[in-house]
Formats: C-alpha cells, structure tokens, sequence
C-alpha cells in the first residue's frame, strides 16, 4: 500500500523550519477546523511537540484521524505560500507526528454551565461527536444515538482499516464518550426512538445522521446479482460483513468519480479483484475525487476509463458484462463543468464480474422530517456539508455554539 | 586560472586560504591532503615544549544549530596539540620537501622567554615558512598564565611578542590576538611595537553554547560538568570583520584573518576590511578539505566579475567606507519599498514592522503588503526578514513637514 512516510524527529525539525509562519495564513484559513497551522508548526520548530498537539486539539478533537485522512492537498496545503519559493509545508504529515509524539493531551478544562440542558444527539459520527464533545464538556446532559452497532459514523464504515487505523478513531472517541450522559447504539431515530418523544424530552436536538442509501444506477441489469451500490460494498468491506461477495479474482467496475469511488475501487483491488476499473464520464480535470486520493489509486493499480458513461449491464443471473460508451464533453459557460454526451453508435461491452455504482448518497429521510422544527439543528453530512471528517467536526462544533447561543436566546429562535 | 596569489609578511601564498591551527592540522597526512586539494598555505597545530603537560578533555566540541541546521557555531575546549615540538618539527620537515610552494607555518605557545625561543630556533632550523604565535586561546591554557592571559595585557603582548622576534633569525613572527579585550587596536599595536611582523585576528570568542536544560549541564559535557570554552564558525564572522577592520585602520601591521569565514563571499569581505591572508577552520572541519575548490574558484570568478586583476587590489577596499557614527550622513532618507512581483504574500514583513518596527506595513486584500512611506522611518528590518528578498530599501526626497 502506497502509504505516506512517517516524519522522524530531524525530518519534521526540518519540515517545520521551512514553514514561513505566514500572517493570517492561507494553510489556516483554508482548514474548516481553523487550526492555528502555522502556530503548532512552530512549535513543532521549537521542539515543544506537547504544544503543538495541544494547538491541534484546541480546534480538532479528532486531530490524529484528520491527520491521517484530510485532503491536505485539496484544503490547508493548496494555497501554501511556500510553494512559490519550493514546495508545500506538507501539513498533513506534521500533523501527523504531532500527535504521536506530543504525548498525552491535557483537554482543557471549561467553566460549567449553571444552567445545563438536556440535548439529543442523532449520529455517532465526527460531526455529533464533535457537537456533543462540545456540549458535554460545558455541563450539558447530552444523550447520543447511534444507529449502528458503534460509534464512528462515516469514517468508521467509509474508510479502509489501512488507512484509518480503527485504534485512531477508537482513542479520540473514548475522550468524546467520557463526557457523555448516554450514548446509545442501535437506536433508530424514527424506528426504536420516535421523533415526537426526542422533541418532547430534549430541550434541543443536533442531528448529525449523516446521509442515507446510495444513489441507484438508473440502467437496465442493476438488479442483477454482482450489482452493489458504492456505500453498501464499502460497509461490507470495511466491517468485514460477508453479505456482499468477495471482488477477488473479478474485474470490478466502479461507476463514478467522487472519492467514494476511489475508496470503492481501492477497496476492490485490495480484496483481490483482478481488476479494478473507475468508469467516470468526464475527464481527469472534472473528477471530483481528491487528487491524493487519485494518484494513491493509480499507484494502488486502480484503473480508469474516462468520458465513458454506462448504459446496461449485461448477464443472464449475474453479472457477466457491462454495455459501456464514450462521451463528448460539451463545454458549459464559465463555472459549471462540461455537460457529457454519450456517443451513439459507438456502445462497446466490457466483460465484468462485478459493478459497484458510486453516484453519490441521497439524503437521509431524517433530514426531512426534522427540518424546520423549532430546536432541531443540523451538522456534518445531514447539513449538506463537504464530506470530510474535518468539515464535519467544524460544523459539529459551530453547531454547539447555535444551540448553546438558542439557549440564551430568550426567545430560542430556532435555527 | 586567475592568479590568487598574494603576499603576507613577505611570504608569497599562491592563493590566501589557509588552514588555522586547529584538529585539521595536527596530522602530517592531513595537511598534505589539504595541500593536495589546493590551500595555500596551513599552520599547524599549536605545540610548545616537552615539558608542557596536555592533558585533554573529551568531549571537546559541541556545535549550536540554527533550526534544521547544524553548527552556527562551533564550541571547543580543545588544548594545544598533545605532540610536542619534536614532533611538529619533523612535520614541518616532511611537508616543505613535500610541497616546497605551500606556506607552512608553525603555532606556538610558551610561558617562559627561553621556551618561546627555544621554539623558535627549533622550528626555524626545521625549515618553517612562519610562526604564529597565540597569545589568544581563551580555554584552559590562561589558567596556566599562557593563551589568552597574554592576549588581554598589552605590556605582556609587547614583551613576548620582542622574546619571540628577537629568537627568530629568518622567518616572520605572527601574533595572533584574541577579541576577548575592551579595544584589540591595543594589542595589534604592541605587536608592532616589538617589532614582530604580522597579527592574525582572531582566535576563538570566550563563551558557553548552551545548556542541556534537562540535567542543567552547559555544553561541552565532561561528566557531569563544563568549562567556558572558545566560539568559532559563522557566528563570529561579525566579530571577526570588526577586529580586523578596527586594526587594519589604526595600525601599520599586515593581517591573516580567521573567524567564521565559510564562503567565498565571507573571503572577499575580510579582504575589503584589509586582511591579507585568510584562515579556515570550522568550515574546513564541516565541509572537508575540498571547501578550498569553492574558496578558489568563487574569489576568482568574482575578480573576474569586478574587473581585479589581484588579490592584492581587494585589500583594504572597505576601509575607507568604514568611518564613526557621528561621520555618517543624516540627510540620507530611505524607505523599505515591495517588489510586488516577486512577493509572495507571506505577510511576514507585516508582523515584523508591526512588532518591530513603526507600524508603515499593512496588508491588502491582495496580501501584498502596503508601505506607508510616511510611517516608514526607513530601518531596514523588514528587508532582514523577507524570506524572498523582494523588500529593498530605496532613497527619497527629503520628507517635508
């Protein structure tokens, strides 16, 4: 696996001292969490590593798994002023040694509340943990339902154990639950818990329940045997379920090409598929997958037929072959990306013996019911953010900061 | 190749770098490489007489690091070479037969009158091109009433230096003096009192570089204590450029320099400020003997940029440039100005005019700082920082109000 080399004691002394300790520095203002980056670098510079960790979980408490998994390139490290004299800082690995050597991590402790509320939290992962972090801690009662079996949310299921050691996410959690009142699992909002008893007993309730099934690959054979949705073969992989047969020894096409996608055909060639082929209809420069996602694919093996766009998958029982074709991009006005049109006429099949749709999530049906009720706010993927774990904790927090600004609020004006 | 030849205290050099005495010429095989890779000329090692005890410690050095990089400085608590005249006189020997157009010196250091010249004659007949003489080591040695404790008394320096130039029949005496004294024009000048021929500025800079803060032990550590020990290597260039310019234009004596001179570029200074020779240690230490390719070379093609056609012609070129506080104009106005081209919008000149300075720098929606050319007093600190060098400061009129 093509993994990122860990940064030794002189390696991050001199990443750090390349650091320009920017004023209002792009790094940080480019990070959703707002990490003081150029303030833990320097201490990093300094060799006070507990200081810098401790800079890094001041605005991120989940700063060992975002530094495992954020799209440094694509966030803090693009506009990295150092590039005009060399390269980028890499950010992402400095972090990363932060938070292994800098020790055990003294949270801060904060001034209670006199008035604690009770608080629901819908959604285990980083955005309600990091909403419910900031809520407990304060002296609130808040009370956290997870849907699965534990916690983690999209991290946990989403990313692959090799890249996001469970132990990682494990830790930074456990600080989380600490401060919790209850936290409980396999709970349903709507199914074991009903929605009216939620607003009924919490004086507010953050809903941080991510976003719900896949979206369906509206062609002819998706019903087929061999036929997966992106989030449901990652789910399978990821937790080790055996619902979902094993890729290996198949050629496994991925429909899309998000950064789901590449997690999906990763994944696949990881499990032993023969191959793994991403099927995007745009070209490279539309793909909205990260580009350090990209190129740990291409290096992985993962293959990628571009401006081809799916029309049928073929096959009696299972799936035996995809119907494919390729597309034009017809330029669109400034801003929006080219639209693709398949070319008739010039359909071609591809032998394969599993097809995974990453089209993107819809919505969770949760979202919905809750919208507009008075006390009811939203965080991470449930609010339409950016699918990183970093956007997530910042909004979980920014949504702490609403509730707790509502319950000041003599009027409690809702969202 | 440019001829890099030049004259010191009568001694031809073919090229003025030199190796100081110092761990990289206490070898016969080691001075001969050095040779081989091109220095003009080396000193060996300070020796004195038989019955001078060394008695080293060790460790010996610890270096001082500038972020990611090492050896700022250097610190040593080095002694004179553990092998005596006997020794060094068979080297001397060795290496003039060897590289009879090389410039072998000798450094000595003595306490009684007869040691000194009993030195002196010995080394003289040992055919040795020069001899250097510390009065200067600021370690170890002034506890015994030599080094430095000479270097710091200019009736001592006078008196010695006469012992030394009275024994020597043939070769030129060097002195070399020690910045650890209130004003070193003093000493230089007692050196051309007593007649002896040259001065070399400077030794070592008397200092601790630092403390391990964990079991509170300065550095160097001997066990589990330290001594004050002698700075060399970069950071005493500033030093270094000082004595020599200060002695250079107050008194009639040639000059080797060494203190810090790593680069070709750091060559050229002290030859402006009026050293005549020029003497590596640390750097040679760090880089290796090879360093002299680079000294060569960059001192060549920057005579050939400016038109020289001798060494010679560099020395002594900043002196007149060089005058008192109260001699320098006031009428010279200037302001930091931004080449906004090459600037990369770090904002770093901002926090140190704003921190460190009077407030002229803000920073637009653009980034590229802004300079209020009527808050600029024009200091200069924003340009030492800029970490592109696109800040420069340039003349204006007269400011009217």
């Amino acid at each position: 696996m093509a993994e990122e080399k860990k940064l030794n004691k002189e390696a991050a002394l001199s990443e750090a001292s390349e650091c320009l300790k920017c004023y209002q520095a792009p790094c940080q203002e480019n990070c959703p969490a707002g990490i003081d980056i150029p303030g833990f670098i320097n201490k990093i510079r300094t060799g006070d590593i507990k200081g810098a960790k401790r800079v890094l979980y001041d605005k991120n408490i989940f700063s060992a798994t975002c530094a495992l998994v954020c799209p440094v390139e694509d966030l803090c490290q693009e506009n990295c002023n150092r590039v005009q004299v060399s390269r980028a800082i890499s950010i992402g690995q400095l972090q990363a040694y932060a938070v292994e050597e800098g020790g055990e991590i003294e949270y801060p402790e904060e001034t209670k509340t006199t008035q604690p509320k009770k608080i629901a939290v819908i959604g285990a992962g980083p955005a309600g943990m990091s909403g419910a972090y900031q809520l407990a801690r304060i002296g609130h009662k808040v009370d956290l339902f997870e849907a699965q079996d534990g916690p983690g949310g999209t991290p946990f299921w989403g990313i692959p154990a090799w890249r996001l050691p469970r132990e990682t996410l494990e830790m930074e959690i456990k600080e989380v639950e600490k401060h919790l009142n209850n936290l409980r699992f396999n709970t349903r909002v709507g199914v074991d818990i009903s929605v009216e008893d939620l607003l009924k007993n919490y004086d507010a309730v953050l809903v941080c329940c991510g976003l719900g099934d896949g979206a369906a690959l509206r062609i002819k054979g998706s019903e087929l045997e061999g036929a997966f949705d992106a989030v449901k073969f990652l789910k399978a992989y990821n937790t080790g379920d055996d619902k979902i047969p094993s890729p290996e020894g198949r050629v496994v096409l991925v429909i899309g090409g998000g950064n789901t996608a590449i997690d999906a055909a990763m994944a696949a060639k990881e499990a032993g598929a023969e191959r793994s082929i991403i099927v995007y209809r745009r070209s490279w420069k539309e793909m909205p997958a990260w580009k350090a996602e990209i190129r740990k694919a291409i290096e992985q093996g993962v293959e990628f037929l571009l401006q081809t766009a799916p029309v049928e998958i073929l096959g009696t029982k299972k799936v035996e072959a995809i119907k494919l074709v390729p597309t034009r991009l017809i330029p669109q006005e400034e801003g929006k990306r080219p639209r693709p049109v398949p070319l008739e006429g010039h359909e071609f099949v591809f032998p394969a013996g599993m097809i995974i749709s990453a089209l993107g999530q819809l919505e969770n049906p949760l979202v919905e019911e809750l919208k507009g009720q008075k006390k009811v706010f939203f965080a991470g993927d449930a609010a339409g953010g950016e699918a990183t774990v970093v956007r997530a904790v910042a909004e979980g927090k920014e949504a702490a900061e609403k509730i707790m600004a509502f319950f000041q609020s003599d009027n409690g004006g809702g969202v | 190749m440019t001829d890099l030849s030049l004259e010191f205290c009568g001694i031809k050099y073919p090229n003025p770098f030199v190796l100081a005495a110092a761990p990289t010429t206490d070898k016969e095989d080691m001075v001969a490489r050095a040779f081989e890779a091109g220095w003009g000329g080396a000193v060996l090692k300070t020796t004195s007489v038989e019955t001078e005890d060394v008695s080293l410690v060790y460790p010996m050095m610890v270096g001082m690091d500038y972020d990611n990089k090492r050896l700022a400085a250097l610190e040593n608590i080095d002694l004179i070479s553990h092998h005596h005249i006997d020794v060094v006189e068979k080297r001397v020997r060795v290496l003039k037969k060897e590289f009879p157009d090389r410039v072998v010196a000798a450094s000595i250091m003595g306490q009684a009158k007869e040691h000194w010249q009993e030195l002196v004659g010995r080394l003289e007949e040992a055919g040795v091109d020069l001899i250097e003489c510390s009065f200067s080591c600021p370690h170890g040695m002034p506890e015994k009433g030599m080094g430095s404790t000479i270097g710091q008394n200019p009736e001592l320096v006078e008196r010695t230096a006469r012992w030394v130039k009275e024994a020597a029949k043939r070769v030129p005496i060097v002195i070399k003096l020690t910045p650890q004294i209130a004003d070193i024009t003093v000493a230089a000048e007692a050196v051309k009192k007593s007649g002896a021929d040259g001065v070399c500025a400077i030794n070592t800079v008397k200092g601790i570089l630092g403390v391990d803060i964990y079991d509170f032990v300065p550095y160097p550590k001997v066990n589990d204590k330290s001594t004050i020990g002698g700075v060399s290597g970069r950071a005493i260039k500033p030093v270094a450029l000082r004595c020599v310019a200060e002695i250079a234009r107050s008194v009639d004596i040639p000059i080797t320099a060494s203190g810090g001179i790593t680069t070709w570029r750091d060559a050229v200074e002290f030859l402006l400020l009026g050293a005549r020779n020029l003497q590596v240690c640390t750097a040679a230490m760090q880089y290796g003997f090879d360093l002299v390719d680079d000294l060569k070379e960059g001192l060549a093609n920057y005579m050939e940029e400016m038109n020289f056609s001798s060494v010679e012609q560099i020395v002594g070129k900043s002196l007149p440039k060089l005058v008192d506080h109260g001699s320098l104009s006031r009428e010279n106005r200037v302001v930091s100005r931004v080449d906004e081209d090459r600037c990369i919008k770090c904002g770093r000149c901002f926090v140190a005019c704003n921190d460190g300075g009077h407030q002229a720098i803000t920073i637009g929606e653009d980034r590229i700082p802004q300079i209020d050319e009527e808050e600029c007093v024009g200091c200069g600190f924003c340009t030492t920082i800029c970490p592109v060098y696109c800040l420069e400061m340039q003349k204006v009129e007269e400011k009217n109000s």
